[in-house]
Formats: structure tokens, sequence, C-alpha cells
């Protein structure tokens, strides 16, 4: 079982060596959020602190969010080496398969919700075609909706993501304009007990509920939220 | 710009198709769609009769089938697409991939929707979908106009289709929303005070409210889509018909002073006097549909 980190790159900002170090990856930028896209300059940091392999987390991406995706990929792939990226969007999926051979695709918790509801042969098939080794998962639901994919699972934990929005309540903007990333690292606790026995916990423009790491068979590795 | 309205009845093709939609849209139960089994058709021969009521009057209907569908189910919603189509449905409204890819091997063309639920934000996800067959694109809900001109003005010939943004919104991105929800639950309607995202939530800073744009940045938002050359302007199915019919009309009334070339100051000054959140009818996803 490989063991991982996922930060954004503020997190990153403040992340030490000491955090980073014993893990087999680590994920670099954010399933939710277009501005938490890491820059080029954040993977140089990244390095500076984790000699390991490292997975580009992307979002659901706007034609700028695309635009971004792609330099990045550039860059990554200037480095002649094969690398992972966590995609949840039809669009960069295309565009990595199209383009950008040295990529490999994980396909994020957005779409690994939807492609769990697929024809199984169907699935197998076209993850084969689009190169995707393992989706990205956070849920036993979802675990249980993905019996005969072939593939492997990443499972994130100790958040599991519930809803998200493009109106950041940070900014009062939907986030693909620029942002000064005023969410930080938080994470904001909301309770509302008559409508939810349990409190949500909001990171950025994303909502999630506490879970644990699964001990389902098909995962193959276990990310951990990186939090203050 | 046309009007397409989600009906969950003949009665009601019948009220907005005479009250100026220019199309209607349906689901049948037995076919996986967006919307609980109560909220549709129960027959294709009932689909039939709406069809049969808007050909005369040169007006169109569209079948949803905007859920993942099962492999099994594969090949009966492919005989039923192609009896209905035959007998004069317009098209489908879909989101699942591998239900196109699937249509798309078996040679079976048609004028294919792809839902709002498919949250196609960039011209890489529009391509993605074209090259499984689709025809028009409804934007998401959470697809503002700055971000969607590349999707408006693409060189498919993908149509485009809007909700209208100032009478109807989703604080969250709906398809990708998994907190308890009374429009999706199975549940009886009134065990639900309200939407989950619009409730307030306590804070360590005070009170939260899932945020949402305002109501003027919707009105531009409604203005710049119409300017933008979106085909389009769509009333959703709503449980409740009488507050569905509300919005109709005033999503009507907004597309009235649009055509007539308003200008932007006078469509915001007009828009902002339009209650956009009626309670006179109830909750809105309070099942009360048309009698008959």
């Amino acid at each position: 079982m490989e063991k991982s980190i996922s930060l954004s790159p503020w997190e990153l900002s403040r992340a030490t060596p000491e955090r980073l170090s014993g893990r087999d990856c680590v994920y670099l930028g954010s399933e939710f959020c277009e501005n938490k896209l890491p820059s080029a300059a954040d993977l140089r940091k990244l390095r500076s602190l984790y000699s390991g392999k490292v997975v580009l987390a992307t979002p659901l991406l706007s034609n700028r969010g695309l635009e971004a995706a792609r330099a990045l990929l550039r860059g990554l792939s200037a480095r002649k080496r094969k690398f992972e990226v966590v995609v949840n969007d039809w669009g960069l999926l295309r565009l990595i398969k199209k383009d950008f051979p040295l990529a490999v695709p994980l396909i994020g918790r957005l779409l690994t919700w939807e492609i769990a509801e697929m024809d199984k042969k169907f699935l197998n098939a076209f993850c084969k075609e689009y190169g995707v080794p393992a989706v990205e998962a956070d849920s036993e639901e979802t675990l249980a909706r993905l019996k005969g994919f072939r593939g492997a699972v990443h499972f994130h934990y100790p958040l599991r993501f519930v809803s998200v929005t493009r109106f950041c309540s940070f900014t009062k903007a939907f986030n693909s304009a620029p942002c000064a990333r005023a969410c930080k690292g938080d994470t904001i606790k909301l309770t509302n007990p008559k409508a939810l026995p349990e409190p949500l916990y909001m990171r950025g423009n994303a909502y999630f509920v506490p879970n644990r790491p699964s001990r389902h068979r098909s995962i193959k590795r276990l990310v951990e939220l990186y939090q203050d | 710009m046309k009007m397409t309205v989600g009906v969950k009845s003949l009665r009601e093709a019948m009220y907005f198709l005479s009250a100026g939609a220019d199309e209607v849209y349906c689901g049948i139960a037995r076919v996986s769609n967006n919307r609980l089994a109560r909220e549709n058709f129960s027959s294709p021969a009932e689909i039939r009769r709406v069809i049969a009521l808007a050909a005369p009057a040169g007006k169109k209907v569209f079948l949803a089938v905007n859920e993942f569908v099962k492999e099994e189910d594969y090949t009966s919603t492919l005989r039923l697409l192609a009896g209905l189509k035959e007998a004069g449905l317009a098209g489908a409204i879909l989101r699942d991939p591998a239900l196109l890819a699937y249509f798309k091997k078996k040679k079976f063309r048609f004028y294919f929707t792809l839902s709002t639920l498919a949250n196609c934000f960039n011209a890489g996800t529009l391509r993605f979908f074209a090259d499984l067959g689709i025809s028009r694109l409804v934007l998401p809900m959470q697809m503002m106009p700055e971000n969607a001109a590349g999707l408006i003005k693409n060189r498919l010939g993908v149509e485009t289709e809007v909700f209208c943004p100032a009478l109807y919104y989703g604080v969250n991105l709906d398809s990708q929303c998994y907190l308890p929800c009374p429009q999706t639950s199975e549940a009886a309607s009134g065990s639900f005070r309200d939407f989950t995202c619009l409730l307030p939530f306590r804070s360590k800073a005070g009170t939260f409210h899932m945020p949402m744009p305002g109501p003027d940045y919707m009105l531009n938002a409604v203005y710049d889509f119409h300017r933008a050359g979106v085909g389009y302007l769509k009333v959703a199915r709503w449980p409740n018909t009488l507050r569905q019919a509300d919005l109709f009309h005033k999503a009507r009334y907004m597309l009235k002073l649009l055509e007539k070339g308003i200008s932007r100051k006078l469509f915001l000054h007009e828009g902002r006097k339009i209650d956009s959140k009626p309670l006179e009818y109830g909750k809105s996803f309070t099942l009360k549909p048309f009698a008959g």
C-alpha cells in the first residue's frame, strides 16, 4: 500500500521536508478549485522539499484553467519522465490523450463518482483507451459502485467530499477569476443540527464530512489531506 | 432565443406550449433521468400524445435520459428512442458518455443535447462530447457568460442553452452535490425544511450561508447570455407546477424585453422588480402538479 499526502500551493508554502518525508508520492494542487492549480514555481518549491514522485491534482476547468493546466503539463513533460495527473475534467482528459503521452491520468473524485455509474465493460475499455490506471475515491459507497473496475483505487482521508461550488465564499466571485487564495488552508466547521446530524467542513469552495482510511482490497494508495 | 420547458404531464405540455414555449421536454419513468418517477410520464404512448400536440404548431418535444444508464438497459433505451424518433420526437437529453458511445457505435443518429449535469466548462470538454455526437449543450448553472464565450461561439455547430440565472440557480454544482436534498430524495418532501444549501449554518465566525452571486450579477448574466447568442432559455421541470409556471412567465417577460433590444440599464431596472423567490405557491420541491 502506497502512502501519500495532498496539499495545495498555499499549504506547500508552510510545508516542511519532515511533513512530506516517508511518502511514496505527494499530490500538489486541488481537485476542487481552479485557483489552486500550482505554478511552475510551486512545483520547483515542492521538489526542493521532497525528492519523490509528484502528482498534479486538477479540478473542473474553465477555458482559462484548461490553458493553465496545459502549460503545467508542458513543463512536466519537459522532464521526459512519466508523471501522474489527477483529472476531474473531460476536456483535460481528452487533451492529455491527444498531446501529452508522458502524463498518466488518474480519474479524480468528481469524475469517479460519475464513472462509477457507468457500465463497467465500457469503463474498463475507456480507461484502457485513455491510459487511466487508477481512480481517486473517498467513500465506501463509491468503492462499492466501482465493483467490476479493473484499475486501482487511491483513497483520500480524513475528509470525504460532499459538495462544491464555483462561487467562492472568500472572494465572492466565481473561482475562474483571479484570487489571492484567501481561503488559505483553513478548514471551517459548519453546523446546523436540525438539517444535518454531523458537521460539515468547508475547505475553500468545497464541503466535506469526516471519513477514515478504507481497507478495501482495491485500494493501492492512501492519500492523506495535509492539515496544519 | 427560444424557450424550452420541462413538463410532467400532457396538461402541463398543453399549458406551456400554448403560453409560448417553443419546446417541451419530459422524462419517462422507466428510463433513467434526473427526476423522481412521480415527475415523469409513465409510457411512450403518453409521450406520443405530447408530440401530437406539439407538432401541428411546429413545436418540438425532447426526452430526458440525463442520468447514467445501466448496460442492460442500452438496447431498450435505443429501441425506445428510435420508436419515438419515428413518431416525431425531436431529440434526447443525455449526460452519459458510455451511452453516447453506444449510440455512436450503433450508428443511431439523433439530436442529442448534453445535459447541464455533464459539467461542460471548457472547449476541450465540448469537443470531447461533440466527438460523441451531441448537437446542443446546456451550459452548467455555474457557468457564467465571462467564461462561456468559447462555448457559445463554438466551431463545432453545437447549439447552446441556458437556465435563466436570475430565476434559477444551483448554489452548488448540482451533479456534484451529495448533501441531503428534497428534490432528489424518495422521502416525503414534507420532511425537509428546505434545500440544505439554502439553510443557515453556524461557524466560528458567525452565521454562514453557502454563497451565491447577487441579483444584479444574475440579471447581467441573463443579458450577456442573450447578447452572446445562446439559442435556448430553459425552464426546468419543477415538482411544484404553479411555481414553475410563475418562473416561466417571468423568464418569458425577461426574454421579451431582451428581444426588443432593451438597454442593459433598463433591463436591470425592470429585472429588479421581479420577485425571483415566490413563496405563495409553497416550496419548489413539494409535488404539486396540475391536475389531469
